[in-house]
């Protein structure tokens, strides 16, 4: 018993001569993981021990016992098989199946504008649980829930994201479920974490439906996304078939979640490139399009084109995103183009990170669908500092001007964090 | 007495463990499969794709397990400033967008030692791990990268 006493330092030397040495500064999460690594190698003498017991044994019955078999264990952090273990398996068991994984974000704010009608106010951001769980190798799962307030201060709950994945290679995934349609690049980048996103929030034209956008933000039906052959450019493909953004009455929930208000289905088609030797840059175009049917009025055929380019680097980023939504009345020759852009610009210096965004968008006020959109643009300067790993605090001073009913000032700050 | 041999017996068993040596003298990392894995050589650039979870088939219905080892780890170091070309927090955060963006089931499996790697990329059909080349077991595959193995002049992951 002793000797096992005088065992652990000499492991704990055996470990520190196996690493190298930790770099000031580093944190608990490192001791633990140092800790962890003395406990494997603990687990590894006391299997020593165990074969140095068998090898010295002389009995019949361990001389004839079979070599263990079976999977290693699904833990990764636990002590390893035996050396007899290792055969190649028929079956084995992969890591972490069916393990339910979760990560949440979160935001506290307080904005104050000059605009009339609005109040100085504190506020809470989103609560963003996000879950994920390997079914299989080729399946998994993944919900995005967020809990939030409305504009009447009570708290409702909604399943962003929903889906069932299904990967047949790197040319072939398809997705089933409530998802964020790929109009553009915004939408899918950063979801409902405003911790992962630069700025305080969403440029206006990738607003959230329930906030007054103008997009079809969520979609339900099916995704398939993938590789494109094509060499170091890095071609891929989202193709998405689903229920589209409802239309019938403003007033109605604006994700047909599980009743779409017609039979036609809304469908999107994009490509973009992620050039192997260009890490951080993509490009790419989307093409979206669905049959809108307000009541009391001409159906209406909306076409959404987006283009995007961005670059974000480990310090630089350079966000840059224009669409143009094609509304057309059915049976006539009735037309309204509502374009939009923006373009964000930020380095990282340190803690700090800088950035600034202009933004524009222009609702024609003859436009059947979102006639109180109106023309909106301005700019917006702000600040990001990551006094953490996972939290962030962000100063922004937006600037909107309106056609018709002039311009107002906003400042916001947010926490933002991750857990 | 018996103790103490037993002892000096069971020290001796573990300095001859291969990662003893070979982690302190920091050789090439290699990059170790299954010897069935129908690759044997990558270049750099698919090394990269791989590492960043762009690449996550083999072939068709053979996915890829990363297997990374654990933060100060010096296998992990080299792969984060040769291959990521990343730190520690930019690693964990790209990883954490991955899977956020719906890009990649989940982060790379982390391993505590080279031998819990090895012994996991022989049970599990498209597993990799990047392991010191001085504690590569018999029996896996080593793969080149742009035709060159460790140890080799130009090889890229030390």
């Amino acid at each position: 018993m002793r000797g096992m006493f005088l065992l652990v330092p000499f492991l704990v030397q055996i470990a520190a001569a196996q690493q190298p040495v930790v770099p000031p500064g580093s944190d608990h999460e490192v001791i633990q993981q140092l800790l962890e690594r003395v406990q494997q190698l603990e687990a590894e003498v006391r299997e020593l021990k165990a074969q140095r017991a068998a090898a010295t044994s002389n009995s019949p019955e361990s001389a004839s016992r079979p070599a263990a078999s079976g999977t290693p264990s699904a833990d990764v952090s636990s002590s390893p098989a035996p050396a007899q273990a290792m055969a190649p398996m028929t079956h084995p068991r992969s890591v972490d199946f069916a393990k339910m994984n979760f990560r949440g974000f979160s935001d506290v704010d307080f904005h104050a504008t000059d605009r009339s009608g609005d109040t100085n106010t504190f506020a809470l951001g989103q609560f963003n649980l996000f879950i994920t769980s390997r079914l299989s190798d080729q399946l998994s799962f993944l919900a995005e829930a967020v809990i939030e307030g409305d504009q009447r201060n009570s708290v409702g709950v909604d399943l962003e994201r929903l889906l069932l994945q299904y990967s047949a290679s790197d040319y072939f995934n398809v997705s089933f479920g409530r998802y964020h349609t790929a109009i553009g690049w915004y939408n899918t980048a950063y979801h409902h974490s405003t911790w992962m996103q630069t700025a305080v929030g969403r440029p206006f034209l990738f607003e959230f439906e329930d906030k007054g956008g103008i997009l079809p933000i969520h979609n339900v039906g099916i995704s398939a996304t993938g590789r494109i052959p094509s060499g170091e450019l890095g071609l891929h493909y989202i193709a998405e078939i689903g229920n589209g953004r409802t239309s019938r009455s403003p007033l109605d929930e604006p994700v047909q979640n599980v009743m779409d208000e017609n039979n036609g289905k809304a469908l999107n088609f994009a490509l973009l490139t992620r050039p192997t030797k260009l890490q951080g840059f993509e490009a790419g175009f989307s093409i979206y399009h669905d049959n809108l049917t307000p009541q009391g009025l001409p159906n209406i055929g909306q076409t959404i084109m987006a283009v995007h380019a961005i670059y974000q680097g480990p310090a630089f980023e350079w966000l840059n995103e224009g669409l143009l939504i094609r509304n057309s009345v059915n049976g006539t020759d009735r037309v309204e183009h509502t374009p939009g852009f923006y373009t964000q610009i930020s380095h990282k210096l340190g803690t700090l990170r800088p950035y600034f965004r202009y933004q524009y968008v222009n609702v024609p006020r003859s436009d059947l669908v979102f006639q109180d959109v109106g023309l909106m643009h301005g700019p917006s300067v702000g600040i990001r500092y990551d006094f953490s790993e996972f939290a962030a605090f962000k100063l922004q001073y937006d600037r909107t001007e309106r056609r018709n009913l002039g311009g107002f000032n906003g400042i916001t700050t947010q926490l933002s964090f991750a857990f | 007495m018996v103790r103490i041999t037993w002892f000096l017996a069971l020290a001796l068993l573990i300095l001859s463990l291969p990662g003893a040596a070979a982690d302190a003298k920091g050789g090439d990392v290699a990059i170790v499969v299954r010897p069935e894995l129908p690759v044997d050589n990558l270049t750099f650039n698919e090394v990269r794709r791989l590492l960043l979870g762009e690449r996550q088939f083999w072939a068709p219905g053979v996915k890829v397990t990363l297997l990374m080892r654990a933060p100060v780890a010096r296998e992990r170091e080299v792969i984060l400033r040769t291959v990521y070309r990343m730190t520690e927090v930019e690693f964990r955060r790209y990883w954490m967008e991955k899977v956020f963006r719906a890009e990649a089931p989940g982060d790379p499996q982390i391993v505590y030692s080279n031998e819990t790697a090895t012994e996991l990329v022989r049970a599990l059909p498209g597993a990799v791990a990047f392991v010191d080349a001085g504690q590569v077991p018999k029996g896996l595959k080593v793969l080149r990268i742009d035709g060159r193995l460790p140890g080799d002049k130009g090889y890229p992951l030390h």
